[in-house]
């Protein structure tokens, strides 16, 4: 069984995890169009490769950040939302 | 004649202690630390089980656990690898798949027509007439199969671990002790399994005549034994390959999963037969299955011997034969420069004849054909592959012993992603590039020669110690030397056939040729046609030669064919280690034994038994559920709705939170009201309802139906970690319970045991309160969705039973009785509500089951809001509606998920469907075609019997249908 | 050492408490707590303190511990401090045979080179979602687990059938 990062409680197996979605963010409702809508609530890019992706620590009530490759199955790392800028910065 | 040798120092079995046990009824004596198969060969019984399809006689093929045609039943168990299973006093055994025994099997006349049952006969042959295919079904499924299950079998709750260690080595072979010693002395935390009940590997058997490898073996061990931090398991089989180094090991007892931090793969190669006319008979078996007969368990395999070698580990077979006191009559070897290197000058010395570039052309078979009694031999054309029968002689022997490659046993490298290559230096499929953290070292790694082994698995274990950061000598790779342990092409052609490949399913070198022919000629698809691999022993002995027919028959490289996949398990895993114990979790409210006590139904609601209804006194669940829903519409009933979601909204930005999670509105809503929730997906589908109770400014209570409560606490999470509002959640849904008390009578109950005031001015619909009922602390909800007149009661769930009980002898006067949860379904139809999930689907929004009321657009943001506004926008396409059937109707009943027609065509499906006996009617709710949706209007049912049955759109709540 | 033990606390007192005021609510009602997420530390031997997560806090007493009715007869809210209401199952499981019971219920290394003194793990256990520490109890090693009330009649039941196949006692 795969083993993935918690940022809060480390190291756990997956079924310890409930996948949430890919992490996208929504276009701005005021202005985008209904197309550009539509397509953020329907369509998803299938193609293998990085992604940032929901996981949520069931034992804990845990969300957080995976950046994961979908073709390799290898996460990158793993953070809290909130921290999400400043794991950018560190990776600059 | 016995063929138990004298004892040897290193053997298996206990001299001291005799075991008497039957097979098919006759009497047989073993030692204890006997295999099946070895205690019934030293007695000199060769026919030990019937083959699958032609049911021909077989006997020791590897003693490496895939001898399938060897499987016995003891009465309990079936399917017993007789091979490995250790033989115990008092058993009776019998070989699976025969009739009548292994040495009369009636079905033995199928190989005689074997000709007649070509490979992929019966995907051809019982296709036309359709109609005789059940016929032909009944025969094949009756000889399918193997050994016949045991329905008393006793149930053992086998259980499943978790163990874990930094290093976990595959294979205890000189490859896998060697890792083992030297990853342990640099401080690792070791598991070293093998599938064999003593640790050694080949050490144990592959002697060539001499003792060395011997040696090597008790230094290794004693090694081992003193070193703390390794744990061994042997009997213990790595049953597959899960990401991140996850591995099951089965032993007998049970299945321990073992996390590792790094993984050896050291775990051998099979040895692989050369193919021959009647290479199957008893007496003909593989070199190392020879040995580990003569050195585990002192057992000779025959008197007069024939070696067919087509590598150099046959002339050390031979030795070892020499050493256990049989004669060896010809060493033929099938390369034509073959000689066996140092061994083949002893083996001269001790007037050993030894034909090179020949072969075994067929075996010959006893009268009764139940073994061999003598080989012929002739000259081989190495280049073409064809025997040169001219000169054919044949020699008279009791045994042929055959050596002509190896097969990585690779499953798990496979399974963990290796690529593999082919080496033609060693003429097998090498791993070529690895995943991190998983090592291969011995004879799966290409490597033969014993000291190579041994440094190959020290060479492993510095890969492993640098892998987890330990520091650690890089040693170069080991390189084989020499002749190739393997041959390209061990395979003699012959007019008649019967040179078997796949022994599990009888295949011969023909079959694959057909197969090709008619062209299925890719491994896979040859694969499934020919079934080869796909026997209980899963191409251990059989892949690789049907890769070697197909790339010749194809005129390809080896590697261009490919291998099938490996999946896991690696080898059959009884039913009762993968069920074991399992969990199975409940949540029960604290009222589950009162439900108990009172005969309660239950039902699973998520993973919450809940009290479906309570059937008294022999009533049908109907007549239950009806007369739970009279009483509550005629006096008072009181159901326990613990298990509604339960979360509590806190801080300044509570009301906001609410405002963006739901449809609604809430900043404006007064304390000591509640409001009902609509939650919404992105897409504007409706996912959840419920209420929302306010508390304080900054504190809502919220309850949420029992099946989604989990998940809408869950995406609260998830917004507030995109929104950060000032808010805090509290999940209080297992510190809560909740009851409900719902009928005329409710009040006049409740209010015996309240100081508060309940009458319709003090307390109206769309109120809360916070108060003590029969002493304990609760949340009064005016909430009415099973009827107008009723109260939720909020407490903390201990507390609940308290609570439930006075209220059960308050109204035990007034009718007062308990209803479940599928009465509850009955009552909110009969009020009108709608439940998302059962009257909505994946694809329903709000407009469509009329719930624009609650749907706030004018707010600045809700989830689903963007989607609302494209939805509204367009026309509806269907529509959610209540509707009846006609008064006194009788026939056929239209069940939930039964269509709506309309014109012949699909317009809707009924969702909720019901008698009520209080309103005397049929009554549900439907999907319409929105031009159908005026009340009034009427629509079709279509029946499971397929009958239209007419329906009548109404007004909700339904009772005015009792009143008109 | 008794082989397995298995004793029902579910009747401790307990207090929860999250929110990003929640430590410092704490401190100021005297409670010390631990340093670290997921960690946990005995407040003069009759109060337990788990930080479960980073902001989430349960307390539970032990014999003679009176901590949480003082912190619950506070009833004023405060922003930023959010009472938890629990109605945990609790258990302790002690003897040589615990963490080879434990093994069969979890997945996670439990043993003492595993999981650290003073450590708090947020697990499975069983299939369910359950709150797990060590600790040292009269010089014996000792498991303490907590669960979701709801689930206690359910752990109760595996924690039994397991303790009583492995020649332990319930109690």
């Amino acid at each position: 069984m795969k083993l993935l990062t918690c940022p809060i409680n480390g190291t756990r197996p997956l079924s310890e995890f409930i996948f949430g979605g890919e992490y996208r963010q929504a276009p701005d409702q005021n202005t985008c169009s209904d197309a550009e809508w539509a397509a953020y609530v329907h369509n998803r890019q299938g193609a293998p490769g990085d992604k940032k992706e929901w996981w949520y620590h069931s034992p804990s009530g845990t969300w957080f950040i995976a950046e994961r490759n979908t073709q390799t199955d290898k996460v990158a790392r793993t953070y809290l939302l909130a921290d999400a800028k400043k794991v950018v910065k560190e990776s600059k | 004649m016995s063929l138990r040798n004298s004892y040897k120092p290193g053997e298996w079995i206990n001299r001291a202690k005799e075991i008497n046990f039957t097979f098919e009824g006759e009497a047989f004596t073993a030692f204890e630390g006997d295999t099946i198969s070895s205690a019934l060969w030293a007695a000199g019984q060769k026919v030990l089980g019937r083959s699958f399809k032609y049911h021909r006689p077989r006997g020791v093929l590897s003693l490496a656990n895939h001898d399938v045609n060897i499987l016995m039943t003891d009465g309990t168990d079936t399917n017993m690898r007789a091979d490995v299973v250790e033989v115990k006093d008092g058993m009776t055994l019998q070989a699976v798949n025969t009739i009548g025994g292994v040495k009369k099997d009636k079905n033995n006349y199928i190989d005689s027509i074997s000709p007649l049952l070509p490979v992929g006969f019966y995907y051809k042959a019982f296709h036309t007439p359709r109609k005789l295919f059940p016929f032909w079904e009944h025969m094949i499924r009756k000889a399918a199969g193997l050994g016949i299950v045991n329905f008393d079998y006793p149930r053992i709750l086998k259980r499943k671990l978790h163990t874990h260690c930094d290093l976990l080595i595959i294979g205890a072979g000189p490859s896998g002790l060697t890792a083992a010693c030297k990853a342990a002395s640099a401080g690792l935390q070791v598991t070293l399994i093998d599938e064999n009940r003593h640790l050694g590997g080949s050490l144990s058997y592959d002697h060539g005549g001499h003792k060395v490898s011997a040696e090597y073996g008790e230094d290794l061990l004693k090694k081992i034994e003193s070193l703390p931090n390794i744990t061994v398991r042997v009997g213990a089989y790595a049953a597959g390959y899960y990401p991140d180094h996850f591995i099951p090991i089965v032993e007998t007892g049970g299945i321990t999963k073992v996390r590792a931090k790094a993984v050896i793969v050291a775990s051998g190669a099979f040895e692989q037969p050369p193919v021959f006319r009647y290479n199957d008979l008893p007496g003909v078996m593989l070199g190392s299955a020879a040995q580990r007969l003569i050195y585990r368990y002192g057992v000779k395999p025959c008197h007069n011997g024939i070696v067919f070698t087509a590598n150099d580990y046959g002339y050390r077979v031979a030795l070892d034969l020499l050493a256990a006191g049989a004669n060896v009559l010809a060493v033929v070897d099938l390369r034509a420069g073959g000689n066996g290197g140092l061994h083949n000058l002893e083996l001269c010395k001790r007037g050993v004849k030894i034909y090179a570039g020949h072969c075994v052309y067929e075996a010959v078979a006893t009268s009764d054909k139940s073994k061999v009694r003598g080989a012929v031999i002739c000259a081989y054309d190495d280049k073409n592959n064809v025997a040169l029968t001219d000169n054919k002689f044949t020699v008279d022997c009791d045994g042929i012993v055959m050596s002509a490659g190896w097969a990585p046993a690779a499953a798990l490298l496979y399974q963990a992603g290796t690529a593999m290559q082919f080496d033609y230096d060693v003429q097998q499929f090498v791993p070529s590039r690895l995943l991190d953290g998983i090592f291969a070292a011995g004879k799966v790694n290409g490597i033969f020669e014993l000291d190579q082994r041994m440094r190959d698995g020290e060479r492993a274990a510095n890969d492993a110690l640098n892998y987890l950061g330990k520091l650690a000598v890089n040693t170069n790779a080991e390189k084989h030397s020499g002749g190739a342990p393997s041959h390209a092409y061990a395979m003699v052609p012959h007019p008649k056939g019967k040179n078997f490949v796949d022994f599990d399913e009888d295949i011969q070198i023909k079959d694959f040729e057909n197969a090709a022919k008619e062209g299925f000629d890719n491994i896979e698809l040859m694969k499934r046609f020919t079934t080869v691999g796909m026997g209980p022993s899963q191409g251990k002995h059989s892949n690789m030669n049907a890769i070697r027919i197909l790339a010749k028959i194809r005129g390809l490289p080896v590697e261009k064919i490919g291998t099938t996949t490996s999946r896991p398990f690696f080898h059959p895993t009884p039913m009762g280690h993968l069920g074991g114990r399992g969990f199975h979790p409940h949540r029960l409210t604290s009222l589950h034994d009162w439900h108990e006590a009172h005969g309660a139904v239950f039902t699973d609601i998520g993973a919450w038994k809940r009290a479906a209804y309570y059937p008294q006194f022999g009533q049908t669940k109907a007549d239950a559920i009806q007369a739970e829903a009279m009483a509550v519409r005629k006096s008072a009933g009181l159901i326990d709705v613990s298990s509604l979601g339960k979360i509590e909204v806190h801080g300044p930005a509570a009301a906001e939170f609410l405002e963006r999670f739901f449809t609604g509105k809430y900043a404006n809503q007064k304390i000591g009201t509640w409001r009902y929730t609509l939650l919404l997906d992105e897409a504007g589908v409706v996912v959840d309802d419920g209420v929302a109770s306010r508390v304080a400014d900054d504190l809502f209570y919220l309850s949420i139906g029992t099946a989604n409560a989990a998940m809408v606490y869950r995406e609260m999470q998830r917004c507030q970690q995109e929104w950060r509002l000032d808010i805090g959640l509290v999940n209080v849904t297992g510190a809560f319970g909740a009851i409900n008390i719902a009928g005329p009578a409710a009040r006049e109950i409740l209010s015996s045991l309240t100081e508060l005031d309940l009458s319709t001015e003090a307390f109206p619909l769309g109120h809360f309160r916070e108060t003590t009922v029969a002493n304990v602390p609760t949340k009064v909800i005016r909430a009415s969705f099973v009827s107008d007149m009723a109260y939720e009661l909020h407490s903390p769930m201990r507390q609940v039973p308290q609570l439930w009980n006075a209220l059960m002898d308050a109204g035990k006067q007034k009718g007062l009785r308990a209803f479940g949860s599928d009465t509850q379904r009955l009552l909110r139809l009969e009020m009108g509500h709608t439940i998302p999930g059962i009257d909505t689907d994946g694809l329903t929004n709000p407009y469509e089951i009329g719930a624009e009321w609650v749907i706030k657009m004018d707010k600045p943001y809700f989830v689903g809001q963007r989607s609302l506004s494209i939805l509204s926008k367009r026309p509806l396409r269907k529509q959610l509606v209540a509707f009846t059937l006609a008064a006194n109707f009788k026939g056929e009943v239209p069940l939930e998920c039964n269509l709506v027609i309309d014109s012949g065509e699909i317009a809707g499906r009924v969702t909720s469907i019901s008698y009520s006996k209080f309103i005397d009617r049929i009554i549900g709710f439907a999907y319409v075609a929105p031009a159908k949706k005026a009340v009034g209007s009427s629509f079709d049912i279509r029946t499971d019997n397929g009958l239209l049955v007419a329906a009548t759109v109404v007004a909700t709540p339904f009772f005015q249908l009792q009143e008109a | 050492m008794p082989i397995l033990r298995v004793i029902d606390l579910s009747a401790h007192e307990r207090y929860g408490v999250k929110g990003p005021q929640a430590a410092k609510w704490l401190a100021s009602h005297g409670v010390a707590t631990p340093k670290n997420a997921n960690a946990w530390v005995l407040n003069k031997g009759k109060t337990l303190v788990m930080r479960l997560g980073t902001s989430e806090f349960l307390i539970e007493d032990q014999t003679d511990g009176k901590t949480c009715e003082k912190l619950a007869s506070d009833t004023k809210r405060v922003v930023g401090v959010y009472k938890v209401p629990h109605a945990d199952a609790s258990y302790l499981l002690a003897g040589s045979e615990v963490l080879n019971m434990l093994s069969e219920l979890c997945s996670l290394d439990l043993g003492e080179s595993a999981l650290a003194e003073n450590e708090l793990v947020m697990t499975q256990l069983a299939g369910i979602s359950a709150t797990i520490l060590r600790q040292r109890m009269d010089k014996e090693t000792v498991y303490r687990v907590w669960c979701d009330g709801t689930y206690g009649v359910y752990m109760q039941h595996v924690l039994r059938n397991i303790a009583v196949e492995l020649g332990g006692s319930v109690a």
